[in-house]
């Protein structure tokens, strides 16, 4: 069985903003995606484009677009998405995670394969649904970011 | 040449997306570059638009695309007063639309994060258009806070408009301020136990401003919420009208300060009543329905302020704020402070923030300088 980490927005974000050192933890990920262990949906560059243009996160996102394996899940797979957990549909901002949850579920569906996805999007918030809860409630296995640093062995950069 | 792709969306979502943003198809398939029979066939599911098309729709209809792909509307999609909004948004210019629903959304954010910390239900006191708006400003002063002495204090108007802000956000009030044009409402209100809100439009000067809050605050002690367009002359909106300007202009006061500058008995000139603008820190168009509340004015002198007086000359200043500024500007103070304060209880997370302010994390590195220290409201 080949397992695939797909990051989300917030987990990248997360790298920048919470880790002691995010050049040497998105060094490390660089290997990851070359690999085909990591991924991540299309969608989320421009999501992260619009606000941290310049900041780490967003260089080096779009710097490994194009190595990825898998880019992502089309409209059928996203509208199956969106209709099973119409709870992480937030009705007025772009977020990645119907976008994140449709490559897993199409990562999934590759016999020998299994999806994780890495989200900092773990806790009940007021306009939608934690990404991790619509995770649980597609039978996606998820980590949080934290975990995953142990996995790719960057747990000493945690801050 | 590569094949279109067409994405499958929901007509219903799609009419429902439209319906919310004030959107015809005729609009719509400007926006997209299409003839209406197109919009009309993606209504009835008999097309699809492409990527392209689809990408412009979304653009103009403010809507994240995950929006289209639902079967039907979420309960949680409608804001605290459909009705409300119905009529609203049907009648609004675009900016309104798009300002009522970044107002609905900060208002249900705010309300989870006082309910979060078990806050007690902002009080405001309640009366019916029944009641003397007199008593109704007087007792909603004492509550706030508000004096005369402070509101003519203050240097100017946008700095009177300020404190009062300040003011009603210490009671709870949510207040913000959008560049809504000209052409658009005055300000609109939201009632909510927990979190309520009043807005104000940045187009007019902040005289008009200051009464514009107040005007909101007394569709919120009447829980009679309302995009409020120019003078309104029956009904409820007389009544806010009253109310404002019996908060900014206490009935004794104004008397004295009328006596004192030597209005006639019956004003019948917008000029007679500047002093007064002047001395209470009030828009001229507050002095008038005061006036005419007292009697002391026909209606038709409301009509006689030029419609320049409500603006700033030359369009106004604001530019060159950056991202974190604007966000104070627009949003308050209490509303970013609540964010804040929600991340250092655990509530939310940072990501979580910064979706919230629409900020970058940089960003809200500023802001969080610029929020003045908070005392949890």
């Amino acid at each position: 069985m080949s397992t695939q980490y797909i990051v989300d927005r917030t987990a990248v974000l997360s790298v920048q903003m919470s880790t002691s050192s995010p050049p040497d933890v998105y060094q490390c990920w660089n290997g990851w995606v070359q690999r085909g262990e990591m991924t991540f949906a299309s969608e989320i560059v421009p999501l992260l484009k619009r606000r941290e243009q310049g900041q780490m996160s967003y260089v080096w996102l779009s710097a490994i677009s194009s190595a990825r394996s898998h880019t992502g899940a089309g409209y059928t797979v996203q509208t199956h998405v969106a209709r099973s957990v119409p709870g992480v549909v937030d009705p007025d901002v772009e977020t990645g995670a119907v976008e994140t949850l449709a490559q897993a579920v199409e990562l999934n569906g590759v016999v020998g394969n299994k999806a994780v996805v890495v989200t900092e999007d773990t806790e009940e918030k007021p306009t939608r649904m934690a990404l991790s809860e619509a995770c649980a409630q597609l039978g996606i296995d998820w980590l949080a970011l934290p975990d995953f640093l142990v996995i790719c062995g960057c747990d000493g950069f945690l801050a | 040449m590569p094949r279109a792709t067409y994405v499958p969306i929901s007509p219903e979502m799609l009419r429902w997306a439209m319906d919310e943003a004030g959107v015809d198809e005729k609009a719509l398939a400007s926006s997209c570059g299409v003839d209406v029979d197109e919009v009309v066939a993606w209504l009835a599911a008999a097309s699809r638009p492409t990527k392209t098309q689809f990408n412009k729709l979304r653009e103009r209809l403010r809507r994240p695309a995950a929006v289209f792909f639902l079967d039907k509307v979420p309960a949680d999609f409608d804001s605290p007063a459909p009705s409300f909004r119905a009529r609203a948004l049907q009648q609004a210019l675009p900016k309104e639309a798009t300002a009522l629903r970044t107002a609905s959304r900060i208002q249900k954010v705010a309300a989870w994060i006082r309910r979060k910390e078990r806050q007690s239900q902002v009080d405001l006191g309640r009366a019916t258009s029944q009641h003397s708006a007199e008593k109704a400003a007087r007792e909603f002063r004492d509550r706030l806070g508000w004096t005369l002495e402070q509101q003519r204090r203050a240097g100017s108007a946008s700095e009177a408009t300020r404190a009062a802000r300040t003011a009603l956000e210490r009671l709870g009030v949510l207040t913000l301020q959008f560049a809504l044009g000209r052409e658009a409402c005055r300000g609109f209100s939201l009632f909510d136990q927990l979190a309520p809100v009043v807005a104000a439009n940045s187009a007019y000067i902040g005289e008009v401003r200051l009464y514009s809050y107040f005007h909101e605050v007394g569709h919120l002690i009447t829980r009679t919420d309302s995009v409020c367009q120019g003078w309104q002359n029956s009904g409820i909106e007389r009544w806010c009208e009253e109310f404002a300007a019996a908060c900014l202009m206490p009935r004794r006061e104004f008397l004295e300060a009328a006596q004192s500058f030597g209005l006639p008995k019956r004003v019948t000139s917008v000029d007679a009543a500047r002093p007064l603008a002047a001395y209470f820190n009030v828009s001229l168009s507050a002095v008038v329905v005061e006036l005419i509340r007292l009697d002391r004015a026909d209606d038709a002198l409301f009509g006689r302020i030029p419609k320049k007086y409500f603006f700033p000359e030359g369009g106004g200043g604001g530019g060159g704020a950056t991202s974190p500024e604007i966000r104070l500007r627009e949003w308050g103070a209490a509303y970013p402070a609540m964010l804040l304060r929600a991340e250092e209880h655990g509530y939310l997370k940072r990501p979580d923030v910064l979706e919230y302010l629409d900020l970058s994390n940089s960003q809200a590195l500023q802001l969080q300088q610029l929020v003045p220290a908070d005392d949890g409201h």
